[in-house]
């Protein structure tokens, strides 16, 4: 599904050019969960931006289901983020005085989905992820945990290829954290959709099936996930 | 449709503060339009005089005659006639009318030459004559002021003139709408500027030859001054002569220096009446590219949201446009309005002019597309620039700080 090969960025530092991806060959299929992890500055950031078209990067190549997006403008590359990728993030990116009704619609108010049926689609992503009846308050109104779940309703909105999560967990407490998990893993599960989180918790980590490991821009390990209790439990 | 509701969904956000813009920008523009309007009117008179191709040593000539002599108008023609006869003298212009009665209503009748029409702006409506009288014996006339800014083109205003009250039929051809500025050579001082060769008025104006047909000379009447024009051949020698001849006729000042005198009453004048508008116009400028910019600022996250999930800059770029725009749009309506629909109805006597004596021709719709354009064009520069400078993944870490 997604293929990239041999991938560098560089960003000017001063006067010379700090290096943030390295030669990253990655190959992500359908319906993996996937956890990318490291110290502060190994790069997984700018490897999840690269991977949701929202930066670009200097060298190789990078294909997103069969379409090289190297060669994308922004307005493409904008549609196509709009229509194949979802994204939650660890402030949630919703905007807080408007409606959990309209957050959630927001992808489909950029598309070129027609406007009668989006209310019930929305609806019934706010119903996937357990949060119907908050349709109506404003997003400043909500809990963590019921932000996190209006960010992944509006991630599921667009039937995404892939949902990009970077430190989803990352404001929220432990409980709701597992719960914020095991929504991410049941979607990932029922629906096939590939999930692919930055992370520092090892909670996190525990959920994913594979595991990629980054230092200094290069991917250092690569592996699938040990078995863990947690995952197999759900 | 989908667009349109998140436009208006972000301008409810921002109600307030576009409101207060948009009040303004319509004041500084409606206080700088009438500003503009009132110095067009004062100088449109240095424009009119440049227009009339007089040669460079034209001379405004008020001749010595006893003005209370009965016999004053017949001085005049003599000195005129004495004038046209010196050597170098290509055209008198002079003011030449006569009174014809209108139904109940006396209206002055005046005989336009060719260089005299050269001094007078275009009818607003319909066009000068080219054949003073037609085949039927009716006679081509443009009608100004007040007095006539109903009249279409092709009516017939029926008039008597003279004694006998002799009957003609004068057919319209062009309408000049208020403030009806017409050529008027009736004063004299120290020092002479081009708006003492100009008069707002309502009358009738005709071809030379129509105004000969319909005026004795027992019912005309002459200005107390004229524009002596030089042939444009003549020497240097010739006009001197012809000009020292004119100091013991009366007294005159060249073109060249009344031109020169009326510039430098303009640069003061624009000092007095335009320094203010434009220090407010600057102001509103400021102030639409401030709250834009601070509009740009504030929805920074609002602006890395809609990033994230697929709303190119590009487009975000045309939502900030429609914005700038719709603000600017509106406020040059409103003074669009105010030129085209206040001055008609000024014009057409329906509304007192709350205003001094204004003149709004086709550089004043120029101008305010000029100042509505650079508006809009700024404030997207600016907001454009702060976008620009920021890639999307700077877009989103700043708006979480």
């Amino acid at each position: 599904m997604i293929k990239l090969t041999n991938v560098n960025k560089f960003y000017p530092v001063g006067k010379t050019n700090f290096q943030a991806l390295a030669d990253i060959d990655l190959e992500i299929g359908k319906g993996e969960f996937i956890s990318i992890e490291g110290e502060s500055g190994a790069g997984k950031s700018t490897l999840l931006h690269v991977l949701g078209l929202l930066d670009t990067f200097d060298s190789g190549e990078y294909w997103f289901e069969g379409t090289d997006v190297r060669r994308m403008g922004d307005a493409k590359a904008s549609a196509l983020r709009n229509r194949r990728i979802g994204f939650v993030m660890q402030d949630f990116a919703l905007i807080p005085h408007k409606t959990v009704l309209f957050n959630v619609m927001l992808p489909l108010l950029f598309s070129k989905t027609p406007l009668r049926g989006m209310r019930k689609r929305a609806l019934d992503a706010l119903e996937q992820v357990g949060i119907a009846e908050q349709a109506g308050k404003r997003v400043n109104q909500l809990s963590g945990g019921q932000r996190q779940r209006v960010a992944i309703a509006r991630a599921l909105i667009i039937e995404p290829a892939l949902i990009l999560a970077d430190e989803p967990t990352g404001a929220l407490d432990s409980q709701t954290s597992r719960q914020i998990l095991e929504l991410l893993t049941k979607i990932n599960a029922a629906r096939g959709i590939t999930v692919v989180t930055v992370t520092h918790s090892k909670l996190v980590s525990d959920y994913c099936r594979r595991k990629i490991v980054m230092a200094d821009g290069r991917i250092v390990q690569d592996q699938a996930a040990p078995a863990s209790a947690l995952a197999e439990g759900i | 449709m989908k667009r349109i509701y998140l436009f208006f969904s972000s301008l409810r956000e921002s109600l307030l503060a576009d409101l207060l813009v948009l009040a303004v920008l319509t004041v500084a523009l409606f206080v700088f339009m009438d500003a503009y309007g009132m110095y067009r009117y004062i100088t449109m008179t240095y424009d009119l005089t440049q227009k009339a191709g007089l040669h460079a040593r034209a001379v405004y000539f008020c001749p010595s005659v006893d003005m209370d002599n009965m016999e004053t108008e017949e001085q005049l023609r003599a000195i005129k006639s004495e004038v046209e006869a010196l050597p170098g003298v290509q055209e008198v212009l002079i003011d030449r009318w006569g009174t014809a009665a209108c139904g109940d209503m006396p209206v002055k009748v005046t005989a336009s030459t060719e260089s005299l029409r050269r001094m007078t702006p275009a009818p607003d409506r319909g066009k000068w004559f080219e054949e003073g009288i037609n085949a039927d014996g009716s006679v081509n006339v443009v009608v100004a002021g007040k007095q006539f800014n109903d009249a279409q083109i092709g009516d017939e205003i029926p008039v008597q003139i003279g004694p006998e009250r002799k009957p003609y039929t004068l057919r319209v051809c062009g309408v000049l709408s208020i403030p009806a500025v017409v050529p008027s050579f009736g004063g004299y001082g120290s020092q002479v500027l081009t708006s003492t060769f100009f008069k707002s008025e309502s009358g009738l104006l005709i071809g030379e030859d129509a105004f000969d047909t319909l005026f004795t000379e027992d019912i005309e009447r002459i200005s107390s001054q004229f524009f002596i024009d030089f042939d444009q051949n003549a020497s240097q020698e010739t006009i001197d002569s012809a000009q020292e001849a004119l100091t013991r006729l009366g007294g005159y000042q060249t073109l060249e220096d009344i031109l020169r005198d009326t510039r430098a009453f303009n640069a003061t004048t624009f000092k007095q009446v335009m320094v203010r508008p434009i220090f407010y116009v600057v102001i509103a400028f400021v102030l639409l590219v401030s709250i834009s910019l601070l509009y740009v600022f504030k929805r920074l996250k609002t602006f890395s949201v809609y990033y994230l999930l697929g709303y190119s800059k590009r487009r975000i770029l045309a939502d900030m446009a429609w914005r700038a725009g719709l603000i600017a749009l509106v406020a040059g309506a409103v003074n669009f309005a105010y030129l085209h629909v206040y001055s008609s109805m000024v014009a057409a006597g329906k509304i007192e002019a709350v205003v001094g004596a204004c003149y709004f021709g086709a550089e004043a719709d120029g101008m305010l597309l000029l100042l509505v354009g650079g508006m809009f064009l700024l404030t997207m520069l600016a907001s454009a620039l702060v976008l620009r400078g920021k890639s999307a993944v700077v877009f989103l870490r700043e708006s979480r700080d």
